[in-house]
């Protein structure tokens, strides 16, 4: 039963996006839609870490570039199909997770950002001066020209998007209602107190760490496709690392649907600023937004409806 | 040398195949990362191997860095410069004045006497006038004569054809040439233009910060292609410098 | 290839480059080491000198260094605005951990933004008549344009280490670091206190942009790039010692330029945080950390 509710919801809304495509033509949507449910995959990721164990992972980018040029060199040596990329970009990135955790985890929360922000440089001139994959000079990957069921490879993409999304908002979903997220929770409320419990906190964060960086780099495997031309300077982009620690941040980090809400609402709102308004002012909202609700709603969005409910007289 | 960066990474390997071409033998090749706040380091590298001619493909800010670093160390290689972007913005080539003597480098459109183009004088006033308003490059030679042309082109082209059909304005645009605020424009069968246009030019003459001087002809010479060739190279690098 | 002359004066370079990093993190030092806010700011706050620098140059021909000098009241108010808003948003409850970092964020990008609508993406640079002189010593060549902001690291490293050391209020800012408690029981407001030293770090970003600007042109993202150098020197000094600061600065500004000098340089940033990573996985207090 506890199975069976989330996996019933993936397949769900990816029949439900599959059909979507055959209805709906127009290519611009499913470009606007493939970036919001990447930062529906990013938010969530990151506050697998960030929300349910309380640390800041600034090195997002990291993780997410780790992917999409995993999926580049997949992509180079052995023409991989695209779910093949997705599962090995999750995997080398998962791993990434657990040795940068594994390195500085015992460390106070503000360290192991900034050990993120550092790793994202590290690996940033890593990919740069390594040619194979384009170095800094970038890879261009060529879409497969068909793919069976779909009429648009955008298309296609956005399905998988939608799988990853759906697919990242279980597992959250998962560890909320398991012993794992009553043990992280604990760690986040007050860690050397959960550890006399008997809490197995580096082994929890461990796993929260892998997890995020797994569905992090899940998340930029299909990146090179959708993009066609990838280089160093966008893939590490400091933007990814401030989308997916703000929108949880607006919705709410307490639980799933905090990210959710956030990525859908500020990645909607960014996409329709940069078409219609400018792309600076599109940052400044971001900005503006986000003071305005650290300040003025701590909780999210999820958490002021609460605390309105609350108010109401039962 | 160069960014780390997709022009400067291609910049370079033209450069390589050049070389190879010419026979120069390559003594020193490497890339430089974003945010890089001090060159002298790298120019002193440079001048340890000894090198004749040195290649640069930078963007705006390293530009500036590297033609400080090579001052402050007194590289003086026989040929300096090539794809260096920035040192087109009045603003840097007021700051960085008579530092910039010497340099030959890119570009796309200069006031010397050999590229009045018809109606070329005419743009830029219109352009400089706005420019001060809007606070945007006063000079306006880099890129704007070029934006003005493409758009001329087109209109040219869908005149012509009386259509804004892609495909029809795109076969004309093909197979016809097109005057232009910057000369006569044909494209060969690559897309590209049938000759190239980048300039090559030298940086001479240039005594002080002054915008002025960079109105007038005389400071940044053209050196190829042949058909606007507006002066001589000076070479060494070295004479060139005040 | 590699001559003593080369390595010694990239050894040199490197020290010079160091006494600027230092003037960039010196405020991070205070406002993260010793205060413990996590101010990620603070590299766009020197952005913001380096722009009201240029904006004095360029208007009123004011020399760089001293219009630096004379805005950091100015800063210094900013700084103690800035606390002041922090305090009574986050501080206060005692939510300062996750949620202060994304106010710092935001505010990063806010001042970015405005600093980009308000000047837009091109590059500004400024003129000062010392920029171009180089003096020599030995085989050693030292530019003006490197040496100057060294020395003004350098200076501004001691005028805060005597500060924090040998001054009534320097003594109260460490105290705060080590004990507000205790500072409360002796009748001191540890919340002033920390606006203070607050406002102190901020100051100290005037100045760190307008070196900034003399040693480079300056565009609005800039302080994006300085934002992991500066965290990594003021964590590998060891948090809130501002000595350590400079000398991690030093030995950062160094790497960076052994690096460029004898492998090229595009691995000289990989090498000053492969450096970081290795010291929060073996020594997590940094060098010189208490």
């Amino acid at each position: 039963m506890r199975v069976l509710r989330p996996l019933a919801a993936v397949v769900a809304a990816v029949l439900l996006a599959y059909l979507l495509t055959t209805v709906v033509h127009n290519r611009y949507y499913y470009f606007a839609a493939y970036v919001v449910l990447q930062y529906v995959v990013l938010a969530t990721a990151w506050n697998i870490l960030g929300g349910y164990t309380g640390y800041v992972n600034f090195g997002t980018a990291a993780f997410f570039a780790l992917g999409a040029y995993t999926a580049v060199v997949l992509l180079k040596t052995w023409k991989a199909a695209l779910l093949v990329m997705v599962v090995a970009g999750g995997a080398v990135a998962g791993l990434l997770g657990l040795g940068i955790g594994y390195l500085t985890l015992r460390l106070k929360g503000v360290y192991f950002s900034i050990a993120t922000l550092a790793l994202a440089v590290v690996l940033q001139t890593l990919i740069m001066n390594w040619d194979y994959v384009g170095g800094a000079t970038g890879y261009y990957a060529i879409r497969p020209r068909t793919v069976p069921l779909f009429d648009d490879y955008v298309a296609f993409l956005f399905v998988v998007m939608v799988l990853l999304a759906a697919l990242s908002l279980s597992v959250a979903w998962a560890i909320e209602h398991s012993r794992l997220g009553r043990g992280l929770a604990a760690i986040r409320d007050n860690e050397e107190a959960a550890e006399c419990l008997g809490v197995p906190t580096l082994r929890l964060k461990l796993l929260a760490t892998t997890l995020s960086g797994a569905l992090m780099g899940m998340a930029g495997a299909p990146f090179p496709y959708f993009i066609t031309y990838i280089e160093p300077a966008s893939a590490f982009n400091l933007d990814y690392a401030v989308n997916s620690l703000a929108m949880p941040m607006i919705g709410g980090t307490a639980s799933w649907l905090g990210p959710l809400v956030g990525a859908v609402l500020l990645g909607t709102a960014q996409q329709v600023a940069t078409v219609t308004i400018s792309s600076e002012l599109n940052l400044l909202i971001v900005g503006v937004v986000l003071v305005a609700f650290v300040i003025l709603a701590p909780e999210g969005l999820l958490g002021l409806v609460r605390r309105r409910q609350q108010r109401r007289p039962a | 040398m160069g960014a780390d960066a997709e022009f400067a990474r291609n910049a370079i390997a033209g450069a390589r195949i050049n070389a190879k071409k010419y026979g120069l033998r390559i003594v020193y090749d490497n890339t430089y990362p974003p945010a890089t706040a001090d060159f002298t380091p790298v120019v002193r590298a440079i001048q340890a191997t000894g090198a004749d001619v040195v290649f640069v493909s930078s963007y705006p800010p390293d530009s500036v860095g590297m033609v400080r670093a090579i001052h402050e160390v007194g590289l003086r290689p026989k040929m300096l410069g090539g794809g260096m972007v920035g040192l087109q913005y009045a603003a840097f080539l007021t700051k960085l004045g008579p530092m910039l003597n010497g340099i030959v480098n890119y570009d796309f459109w200069v006031p010397e006497p050999t590229l009045k183009f018809p109606g070329i004088e005419e743009f830029l006033k219109k352009y400089q006038a706005r420019a001060v308003q809007e606070g945007v490059d006063p000079l306006g030679h880099y890129l704007p004569p070029w934006a003005y042309a493409y758009l001329e082109v087109l209109g040219q082209a869908i005149t012509a054809t009386q259509s804004t059909d892609q495909r029809t304005v795109g076969e004309y645009i093909r197979t016809h040439s097109f005057d232009t605020i910057v000369g006569r424009v044909t494209f060969g069968p690559n897309g590209e233009w049938a000759t190239s246009r980048v300039l090559m030019i030298q940086f001479q003459n240039i005594r002080d910060n002054d915008l002025e001087q960079f109105h007038k002809p005389g400071k940044r010479i053209v050196l190829y292609p042949e058909k606007w060739k507006s002066g001589e190279l000076i070479y060494p690098y070295e004479k060139a410098l005040p | 290839m590699v001559s003593v002359n080369l390595l010694l004066n990239a050894v040199v370079a490197g020290l010079l480059v160091g006494g600027f990093y230092a003037a960039v993190t010196l405020g991070i030092s205070v406002t993260f080491g010793l205060l413990e806010v996590v101010n990620i700011a603070h590299p766009v706050f020197v952005i913001l000198g380096a722009y009201f620098v240029y904006a004095a140059n360029a208007t009123l021909g004011l020399d760089p260094l001293l219009t630096g000098a004379l805005l950091t009241p100015l800063f210094f108010g900013l700084g103690v605005g800035v606390y002041r808003l922090y305090y009574a948003c986050f501080e206060r409850k005692g939510e300062e951990a996750l949620r202060g970092l994304v106010f710092f964020f935001g505010l990063l990008f806010i001042v970015e933004v405005l600093l980009l609508l308000r000047y837009g993406v091109d590059y500004r640079l400024v003129e000062a008549p010392y920029l171009g002189k180089t003096i020599t010593l030995g085989s050693v060549g030292i530019a003006y344009r490197l040496l100057i902001p060294c020395l003004v690291g350098v200076g501004l490293t001691l005028a805060l280490y005597f500060f924090l050391s040998k001054t009534y209020y320097g003594r109260a800012i460490q105290g705060v670091a080590q004990d507000s408690l205790a500072l409360r029981l002796m009748g001191v407001n540890p919340v002033t206190v920390k606006a203070i030293a607050f406002g102190l770090g901020v100051a100290t970003a005037s100045l760190a942009g307008a070196l900034l600007i003399l040693i480079g042109p300056v565009e609005p993202s800039l302080g994006r790039e300085y934002i992991g150098r500066a965290f990594a020197i003021a964590v590998l000094g060891g948090l809130g010692s501002i000595g350590g600061t400079l000398v991690a600065a030093f030995l950062l500004g160094v790497a960076e330029s052994l690096t460029a000098t004898l492998y090229g340089p595009s691995w000289a940033l990989a090498v000053s945080f492969g450096a970081l990573l290795l010291v929060l996985a073996l020594r997590p207090s940094g060098l010189f950390g208490r």
